[in-house]
């Protein structure tokens, strides 16, 4: 009886959880992948994190921060990947390129392409602040929230990373 | 068009591009994969944390059996306090939380004791009268018990944990107080003058040895005078490289002010110089 109901409190409580998956995935990808070199890495560590959070489901007691719970832990992912990558980017004699950099570049055209590269040889945190603010339209409370740092910590990464921003892009290529 | 807005547009823009398919069964086996990678650390951390218990118990062991001796040896001088106290004898001066006390009328000192001296301190336990005659009669930097047989009465000490020479002091109980008669190590195995023998100088010291480069070193001391104050002190040679070779050396020493005393044979360090082992026979003299 009671192996029953905790059956089916699991079945309940992955329910929540699918309905969740289902509704956010995509955006959570694409915020990744805004951090990230490549899709492929960015849906990766989106789908760690879900794994990560269904473990976790039990404990978390309430549902309406199951998404900054699953968002910090995309962030969480995303910022352990790119560190590996600039390791391993060190070592590689060519640049990486974006996987779909070729049909991403047509389809956004050169401008955007150079704002995004722009905003990738940012510095992680002033990366993370801006993609969280200008892509998921966050605000200073939630992204400190997501990222664990105060929410003046967040005003300062946005406010340098924006300078620094119009400062690459204001330069002659 | 502001920076922000740039961004803004970008981020969206470049963010349409991306077209992932969700996939939830296989975020359920990754979910899987990482419970059982969490157990496996679990199972690890468990097994690490049960081989340092049980490496902590089994040091600890010994400790504790310590513990219970140095209990022992605290609590004697304790009763010897309420001793002078009940009997109303002179007033002696004790302290409780170490194993020594001063004794003013050494009258249970056996004949053949060289160690504490009659002016000394007294030892209630076997072990410290070993390890302080180590320690401040032959001078080893930092002695320590390596057994001790008391059926035998016999203490033996290592000059340092280290040491791979072990020297046997021999001791005898009087009275409640432990007293140091002599000492002997293997490498060095005195055949005469046997112990408590009457000699004068230059006395004929006979036996086997071995030790660093043949060298065994000697001193003639009086009662009453501890390391490095001798009557007479020198070097002779028996076998080397843990080969024994015979000895057979004249030791000359200067008069003696006292009845008797000790011959002290000895080997010091390659390493450092310090005493590693010795041999002592007490003597009496003229």
């Amino acid at each position: 009886m009671m192996m029953q109901a905790m059956v089916e409190a699991n079945e309940a409580a992955d329910e929540g959880l699918v309905a969740l998956y289902r509704e956010h995935y995509v955006s959570l990808v694409r915020l990744a992948s805004l951090l990230l070199h490549d899709v492929g890495t960015a849906e990766d560590v989106t789908q760690d994190a879900f794994a990560k959070v269904h473990l976790a489901w039990g404990r978390i007691r309430d549902p309406e921060k199951a998404l900054a719970y699953v968002r910090s832990a995309v962030l969480n992912g995303a910022r352990s990947r790119m560190r590996h990558l600039q390791v391993v980017d060190r070592h590689r004699p060519e640049p990486r390129r974006d996987t779909q950099s070729a049909e991403a570049g047509a389809l956004s055209g050169e401008e955007h392409r150079e704002v995004i590269a722009a905003l990738r040889a940012l510095p992680v945190r002033q990366r993370e602040c801006l993609a969280l603010r200008y892509y998921l339209g966050l605000s200073e409370a939630e992204i400190a929230e997501a990222l664990g740092i105060s929410a003046g910590s967040v005003k300062t990464h946005a406010h340098r990373g924006l300078a620094a921003l119009g400062k690459t892009l204001e330069a002659p290529a | 068009m502001s920076d922000e807005e740039r961004l803004e547009r970008a981020l969206h823009a470049h963010a349409s591009t991306v077209t992932p398919t969700p996939d939830w069964d296989d975020v359920e086996q990754r979910a899987e994969e990482l419970r059982r990678r969490r157990l496996r650390r679990r199972a690890g951390f468990t097994a690490v944390g049960l081989a340092a218990a049980i490496v902590l118990v089994v040091a600890l062991i010994p400790l504790l059996n310590g513990d219970e001796r140095t209990t022992v040896a605290v609590t004697a001088p304790s009763t010897t306090t309420t001793g002078p106290t009940t009997t109303t004898e002179p007033t002696t001066t004790t302290t409780p939380s170490t194993t020594t006390t001063t004794v003013p009328l050494p009258l249970a000192r056996p004949q053949n004791a060289i160690w504490p001296f009659t002016s000394g301190a007294s030892f209630r336990d076997p072990s410290q009268a070993a390890l302080s005659f180590a320690r401040d009669y032959l001078g080893m930097p930092a002695p320590v018990v390596e057994s001790t047989a008391l059926s035998a009465r016999v203490v033996e000490v290592r000059a340092r944990s280290d040491r791979p020479s072990v020297t046997s002091v021999t001791v005898a109980e009087s009275g409640g107080n432990w007293y140091v008669t002599g000492a002997r190590t293997r490498n060095i195995d005195l055949v005469s003058p046997e112990p408590g023998k009457r000699v004068h100088s230059p006395v004929r010291v006979t036996g086997t040895s071995t030790a660093f480069e043949a060298q065994v070193n000697w001193e003639v001391r009086e009662e009453g005078a501890g390391a490095g104050r001798k009557l007479g002190e020198g070097f002779f040679m028996g076998g080397s490289n843990g080969q024994f070779g015979p000895f057979d050396a004249q030791l000359a020493f200067t008069t003696p002010s006292r009845p008797s005393g000790t011959i002290v044979l000895f080997t010091r360090s390659a390493e450092d110089g310090s005493v590693v082992e010795a041999t002592v026979v007490p003597v009496a003299f003229g």
